[in-house]
């Protein structure tokens, strides 16, 4: 397995940005009020626009904070707000220890196939890689433009639809 | 810094959002949990277009140009289902999975 960009620096930072992401995520699902986890996963998607950019894909982590920081997580929590009724806290149904026996099992899978399979991993570290991609926006408009282009369409055409649809779900009815 | 440790993280974060969809009584804490594998998801996408095809133009924003798709739907699914969960909640009064057996009879 190749190593790339072995500096400490970015051993360090990948270690910090795992250590939010990882208590974020264990904050949302084991805090009982459901504002706090609604902040913990705040934290955690703060962290994985870290990871992001930290992976060079700089794009997508101002993406990152821009949807899911900024409007993903305020729907989440405005939700929280609305709905504060009798059952605010954030229980859980009587199907808990089979959760946790089945997300054990499978996060041991994972485990498994990651640290027996062989995959072949490009060296970054000679000369070519790293001032040649520097700037991967470029290349991302072209793909998104040319080769994925349908995509793009139908997946702008599928956020019209979900937007009218929510729009229907929650309109008050006028006698 | 490993490929592994990119796909190990991915894979921690993925089995904790399944853990909060599966086991979770509230509703909007599931649609957290969706969140999240949907964050593990898109970790391991970024990471292996960046190791594992880095040299070619295409493949070194491919897994960036899944994970933005990836994004682009997470949030239509969080606007259906935050207002599901306020058409729920204006007919039962409860944001509570238990209670969500309106289409049962």
């Amino acid at each position: 397995m190749g190593t790339i960009e072995s500096t400490i620096a970015v051993d360090v930072a990948f270690f910090i940005l795992s250590i939010i992401v990882l208590v974020g995520a264990i904050g949302v699902v084991s805090t009982k009020s459901v504002f706090r986890a609604g902040v913990m996963l705040i934290g955690s998607l703060l962290g994985v626009a870290g990871l992001f950019i930290l992976l060079r894909a700089e794009f997508i982590g101002v993406v990152q904070i821009l949807i899911y920081v900024g409007a993903i997580s305020v729907l989440l929590l405005f939700g929280t707000l609305m709905t504060r009724d009798v059952e605010y806290a954030s229980l859980t149904n009587n199907k808990k220890v089979p959760a946790i026996v089945i997300c054990a099992i499978l996060l041991g899978v994972f485990i498994f196939v990651i640290v027996t399979s062989q995959i072949n991993v490009q060296n970054l570290s000679d000369s070519r890689g790293n001032d040649a991609y520097l700037n991967a926006i470029p290349f991302l408009a072209e793909l998104l433009m040319n080769d994925f282009v349908v995509v793009f369409e139908i997946v702008s055409v599928l956020l019209l639809t979900a937007i009218i649809g929510g729009l229907m779900l929650v309109r008050e009815k006028s006698s | 810094m490993n490929l592994e440790n990119f796909l190990l993280l991915s894979a921690i974060l993925f089995s904790i959002g399944l853990y909060a969809v599966i086991s979770k009584k509230n509703l909007i804490i599931v649609l957290m949990g969706l969140e999240l594998m949907f964050n593990g998801i898109n970790i391991s996408a970024v990471a292996f277009s960046r190791y594992i095809t880095p040299f070619t133009e295409a493949g070194f924003v491919l897994g960036q140009v899944f994970a933005l798709f990836i994004i682009t739907v997470s949030a239509a699914e969080v606007a259906l289902g935050v207002a599901i969960v306020f058409a729920f909640y204006r007919n039962k009064k409860l944001i509570s999975l238990e209670n969500a057996n309106i289409l049962k009879n």
